[in-house]
């Protein structure tokens, strides 16, 4: 490339930058950077943006994030988007109810029958 | 959105069983999306639109969609992929729907520049770390390219954040937009320079 052809060598800028271009454009646009001024604070200026632009943080969603958009979804949805839980998902607080239920019965029972002159039933 | 060697295609498994789950209107496969690819979508979202607020309601509404359009999703490309269209496009409509304002982004950064003076994490852009004044000069580079990020149309936004924010394959950035690769490395040609000369301007 000669002096002319600063077009050419900008165009080839973001293939350089992917280390996409060919071995022989490399070479000629490596060998055009090195003889032209221009392009090499051009492609200096190239690389400074590129690597700005690559180097900010990488931002992460706020706290809550995720629960608002499962509310989110519940409200858009009125409650009807879930599919409804199955027996299995239900099994473990309904047996706990159960147990507590039959707990609370045998207290009472235990309860009645130690009272002193509590009427048997035959 | 990052690859590693899985020669068992267990990610594929998983993901299948994942989306077959949502399918299924599952909440628990829902919160795991969620908890999977909200720092993601939250990342891409943000920086193309520049304001915590507006990045907040899109990336939930990229959410929604995808629980609203789980039945469509056919399974020709990577779930990341599918999350990753639907925020690009959240982004573009919502751009266009704010008449492409000059988005707040200063005193965002304003905000990012308190928080990190006071003892949070720095960014990449502040690379030798030896006082607030570097943390303050890393954060002005910070504001300069979200501003000149803000500057490009859409079309040629969603390319510099998928490819240079992001970091995904031009083959990524092919199945996300639906573009050809010469049309998208053409594009992203036209943003990167202009990037640099807006960059080469006011940041010297
Ligand atoms: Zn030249």
């Amino acid at each position: 490339m000669s002096d002319v052809d600063h077009a050419q060598a900008s165009e080839l800028f973001s293939s350089y930058w992917d280390e996409d271009l060919g071995p022989d454009d490399t070479a000629r646009l490596e060998e055009h950077l090195r003889s032209c001024i221009v392009c090499r604070r051009e492609y200096a200026d190239f690389e400074k943006a590129l690597g700005a632009v690559g180097g900010l943080p990488h931002e992460i969603a706020p706290p809550g994030f995720a629960a608002g958009v499962v509310k989110r979804v519940h409200k858009r949805s009125r409650g009807r988007f879930f599919a409804t839980r199955g027996m299995l998902d239900r099994v473990p607080y309904e047996l706990f109810s159960l147990v507590m239920l039959g707990l609370i019965l045998a207290i009472y029972v235990i309860l009645q029958l130690s009272q002193p002159g509590h009427v048997k039933i035959p | 959105m990052g690859a590693s060697p899985d020669p068992l295609g267990m990610t594929m498994i998983r993901e299948r069983l994942l989306i077959r789950r949502l399918q299924q209107r599952e909440e628990r496969a829902f919160q795991e999306v969620v908890r999977l690819y909200q720092h993601k979508v939250w990342n891409l979202v943000f920086r193309m639109i520049g304001s915590r607020e507006e990045a907040e309601d899109i990336a939930q509404e990229v959410f929604v969609t995808v629980f609203k359009s789980i039945d469509g999703f056919r399974g020709d490309s990577k779930l990341s992929t599918w999350l990753y269209r639907i925020a690009a496009n959240h982004c573009k409509n919502r751009m266009k729907y704010l008449g492409r304002r000059s988005y707040k982004t200063t005193g965002e950064l304003d905000e990012a520049a308190e928080r990190e003076l006071q003892g949070a994490q720095p960014s990449a852009l502040t690379p030798h770390l030896d006082g607030p004044e570097k943390v303050l000069e890393g954060l002005q580079m910070e504001k300069l390219v979200q501003e000149a990020i803000a500057l490009l149309d859409e079309d040629h936004r969603v390319l510099v954040v998928l490819r240079d924010v992001e970091d995904l394959s031009y083959q990524e950035i092919t199945a996300i937009t639906g573009l050809a690769e010469g049309t998208v490395k053409s594009r992203l040609h036209r943003a990167r320079m202009a990037l640099k000369d807006y960059l080469a301007k006011r940041g010297g």
